[in-house]
C-alpha cells in the first residue's frame, strides 16, 4: 500500500511550510549559521588566547594544591567552583568559579584570566539569540519545534519525494533552481535535521516539561523531580578543610579505569556539607559525562548513575554531544559543520524560494539580502572588534546587521547589495587575520590557532570567488554567471 | 582495533553502494527497478547495523546517518545539470498593508501553531506518558524527547487546516483532556 497525499492535501502542506517558514526564516537562520560555527566553539576559544600553555597530563599532587591554593586565596568564591582538567579538544588547565575563569600553568599557578567573549557572544546568539537568556532559550527551543513543524509538512508537500530524489537543475528558472537545493539538501539530510531539532529544543523545553510534570506528579515539588533525574546531593556534616582532589584522582583508576575526567566540580564550597563531582568521560559512550562524588577528604560516596541508571536518565544526558557533534573528535565536528552549513542553506533557499515565486520585488527582497551576507559580515566585524581591539561584541554584530539591512535597501539591487557584502566580508576577515598575526606574532602559528587561522584564510578565498563571479541576480542577491 | 577499521569500511561500502543502487535505479540505468532499489534499502540498513557494530547502538546510527546524507548529496551534485539562464527580473511592486482580515487570520494561526499548539502538545505527551508502564525519570525523557515532534505535528495541522475551528476546539479539547488526566 502507498501513501500517495492528495492534491488538496499537499497544496495545503505547501501552503503550511511557506507560512512556517516565512515565519521562523530569519530566525531559523541565524540559529543555524551561529549552530553551524558553535560546533567548533571549543576551537574558537583557543584561537582567542593563542599563547595560553597547553599540556594533556596533570599531576594530581599539582591539581589538588593548585584548586586548594586558589579557594584560599582570598578570591570571590561562588557555592559551585571548577577546576576544568586539559582534553584532547581543549588542552589547558582552568580553575572557575560561577562567573570567572583562569588559566593555570603546568605547575599549577596561575595564569591570566579566560577571554572568550567573541565565542560566549557566538553561543548566546546561537542558545539566546542575544535576549534574555530564560526566554531567548525559549524562543530558539520553540525554533527546534517548528522546525519539526517544516520537516514534517515539508515531506508531505513533496509529492514527487522519490521521482525527484536526485534532481538538480541549476541555472535555469531561479524558482527551480532554488527549490532543487532546497528539497534536495533537506529531504537526505532529514535524520540530520530532525536529530538536530529535537535535541535543540532540549534545551529550553526541558525544564516547562519538567514544571508541569512536578506540578502533576509531586505536588509542585521541581526539586524533587530534578533530584529523580539529575541526582539528589548527599547529606554530609564535615569539619572546615581542604578538599582531598588528589586522593581522588588517584581513586578514580581503580573506581573507573577506563574514563577521562575532565571536570571537578566542587559543591557548597565552605559549607559543612560541602563535597565534589568528578566528571569523566566513558569511552564509546554518548552520554556527555559520569559524576563520581566525593566528600572532602576524598571518599567515594556514589556515581549520579548517568552511565548505568535509568535509560531516560542517560538519554538525556546523552543530548548535549548530540546536538554539538562532540563525540568522535575532529572528524565528527567537520560533518557537523558540513551538515549544519547545509541546514543553513536550506533555510536560506526555502525564503528564497518564496521571493523568487512572487513576480514582484520590494524591501523584503533587500532586507533578506542585509540579513543573509549580513551575518557573516558582522560575525567577522565583531571578531575584529573583540579579539583585536577588546571591544564588547554583542552590539557591534547587532550595529553592523542594520548597517548592512539599511544598505541593501538603499541600493535596491540584490546582486550589488550581495557583492558589496561578500566584499565587505573578505576585507574584514582580511583585517582579523592581519591583526591576528600583529596582535600575536608567533602564537598565532601554535596549534592553538594556526588551524583556525587557515579555516578562516579559506573562507575568506571561497567569499572572494563569490563576490568576482559574474552574473545575474537571484532571489537573495546570489550570483549566477551568465553564459 | 584492525576489526574495527574492516567493519567501517563495510560500513562505509554499503552504504555508499545502497545509495548508489537507488541513484542507478533512478537513472533507469540497472533493472528491474523494484529489485534495485530493494537492494539499495537493504544495504543501507545493512551499513546502519554495521556501524552500530563499529560504534555500538549509540553512536553507530548517527554515523550512519551522517554518511547517508553526505553520500546521497555526492550523487545529487554528479547529476547536476546547467540549464540555459532565462532568470527574469522581478519588476519593483508598491508595498501594500495586507487587509485587516488576513492579519486577524495569520495572527490566529500564530496563537494556535506556537502557544496553544506547544501547551497542547506538552500536556498531551506528558498524559500519555504517565500510562506507559515505566518509571517517572523514563517518563520525563520520553516526554522531553517527544513533546517538540508533538508540538510540531500539532503545529502544521493548525497552519494546513483551512478551518481554523478545527484545530483550536482540536488543541484545547486535547489539551484539557490530557491535563484532567494529569492532575485529577
Amino acid at each position: 500500500m502507498r501513501f500517495v497525499p492528495s492534491s488538496s492535501l499537499v497544496r495545503k502542506s505547501l501552503s503550511a511550510h511557506s507560512w512556517l517558514g516565512i515565519m521562523v526564516g530569519g530566525m531559523m537562520y541565524l540559529v543555524c549559521v551561529s549552530g553551524t560555527l558553535a560546533v567548533f566553539y571549543e576551537e574558537f576559544e583557543r584561537w582567542e588566547q593563542p599563547y595560553v600553555d597547553e599540556f594533556r597530563d596533570v599531576d594530581p599532587q599539582v591539581a589538588d594544591a593548585a584548586f586548594n591554593d586558589v579557594l584560599a586565596s582570598g578570591i570571590r568564591v561562588t557555592p559551585h567552583m571548577y577546576l576544568v582538567l586539559p582534553t584532547e579538544s581543549v588542552p589547558r588547565l582552568r580553575i572557575a568559579t560561577e562567573d570567572e575563569s583562569w588559566f593555570l600553568n603546568a605547575d599549577g599557578s596561575l595564569a591570566e584570566a579566560e577571554r572568550n567573549d567573541w565565542t560566549e557572544m557566538l553561543l548566546d546568539l546561537h542558545l539566546y539569540l542575544h535576549l534574555p537568556e530564560s526566554w531567548g532559550m525559549i524562543l530558539v527551543s520553540a525554533l527546534g519545534a517548528m522546525l519539526c513543524a517544516l520537516i514534517i509538512s515539508g515531506l508531505v508537500a513533496h509529492p514527487k519525494i522519490f521521482k525527484d530524489a536526485f534532481n538538480f537543475r541549476t541555472k535555469g528558472s531561479r524558482h527551480l533552481e532554488q527549490a532543487d537545493i532546497h528539497n534536495r539538501l533537506s529531504v537526505w539530510g532529514v535524520p540530520f535535521h530532525l536529530m538536530i531539532a529535537i535535541t535543540g529544543a532540549y534545551f529550553g523545553l526541558a525544564l516547562p516539561i519538567l514544571a508541569v510534570f512536578a506540578d502533576a506528579r509531586y505536588d509542585g515539588d521541581r526539586e524533587a523531580v530534578i533530584a529523580a533525574v539529575f541526582g539528589k546531593e548527599p547529606e554530609l556534616d564535615q569539619p572546615a578543610g581542604p578538599l582531598a582532589i588528589e586522593s581522588a584522582l588517584r581513586q578514580m583508576k581503580t573506581i573507573a579505569p577506563d574514563v577521562t575526567p575532565f571536570l571537578i566540580t566542587a559543591h557548597d564550597v565552605g559549607e559543612s556539607n560541602r563535597f565534589f563531582s568528578v566528571s569523566a568521560a566513558h569511552p564509546g559512550r554518548m552520554i556527555y559525562a559520569e559524576n563520581y562524588l566525593f566528600d572532602a577528604s576524598g571518599n567515594f560516596l556514589r556515581t549520579d548513575g548517568f552511565s548505568d541508571g535509568e535509560a531516560g536518565k542517560q538519554a538525556v544526558y546523552s543530548i548535549y554531544r548530540l546536538h554539538f557533534g562532540h563525540f568522535g573528535g575532529l572528524p565528527i565536528k567537520l560533518l557537523y559543520g558540513l551538515l549544519g552549513l547545509a541546514l543553513t542553506v536550506v533555510s536560506v533557499t526555502g525564503i528564497n524560494v518564496w521571493l523568487a515565486r512572487r513576480r514582484t520585488r520590494d524591501y523584503l527582497n533587500d532586507v533578506w539580502v542585509g540579513i543573509v551576507w549580513g551575518v557573516p559580515v558582522a560575525l567577522a566585524v565583531s571578531a575584529v572588534t573583540q579579539v583585536l581591539l577588546n571591544i564588547p561584541s554583542a552590539g557591534i554584530f547587532w550595529l553592523t546587521m542594520l548597517a548592512a539591512t539599511v544598505a541593501c535597501l538603499r541600493f535596491r539591487d540584490e546582486q550589488r547589495s550581495a557583492r558589496a557584502l561578500k566584499l565587505a566580508f573578505v576585507a574584514a576577515t582580511g583585517i582579523l587575520l592581519a591583526g591576528f598575526f600583529i596582535r600575536f606574532g608567533t602564537d598565532a602559528m601554535t596549534q592553538a590557532a594556526l588551524g583556525m587561522n587557515l579555516a578562516l584564510f579559506a573562507v575568506l578565498l571561497v567569499f572572494a570567488r563569490l563576490a568576482f563571479r559574474r552574473g545575474t541576480a537571484g532571489p537573495a542577491g546570489e550570483a549566477v554567471r551568465t553564459a | 582495533m584492525l576489526a574495527d577499521h574492516s567493519v567501517a569500511l563495510a560500513a562505509l561500502v554499503a552504504g555508499a553502494l545502497g545509495v548508489a543502487a537507488l541513484y542507478a535505479s533512478w537513472r533507469k540505468r540497472l533493472q528491474p527497478k523494484g529489485v534495485v532499489i530493494c537492494c539499495g534499502w537493504f544495504l543501507i540498513a545493512l551499513s546502519f547495523y554495521l556501524w552500530m557494530r563499529v560504534g555500538g547502538a549509540e553512536f553507530g546510527p548517527v554515523l550512519a546517518a551522517l554518511q547517508l546524507s553526505i553520500v546521497a548529496w555526492i550523487f545529487v551534485l554528479a547529476n547536476r545539470h546547467v540549464r540555459r539562464n532565462n532568470g527574469r527580473r522581478q519588476e519593483p511592486a508598491v508595498v501594500k498593508l495586507p487587509p485587516l482580515r488576513a492579519v486577524l487570520r495569520h495572527s490566529a494561526i500564530f496563537l494556535l501553531a506556537v502557544p496553544l499548539a506547544g501547551c497542547s502538545a506538552t500536556l498531551l505527551v506528558l498524559a500519555v506518558s504517565t500510562l506507559l508502564p515505566w518509571n517517572d525519570v523514563d517518563r520525563l525523557a520520553f516526554s522531553i524527547v517527544l513533546v517538540p515532534l508533538a508540538w510540531g505535528a500539532l503545529a502544521y495541522w493548525a497552519c494546513s487546516d483551512s478551518r481554523l475551528l478545527r484545530p483550536a476546539l482540536g488543541l484545547v479539547a486535547g489539551g484539557s483532556l490530557s491535563a484532567a488526566l494529569l492532575y485529577i
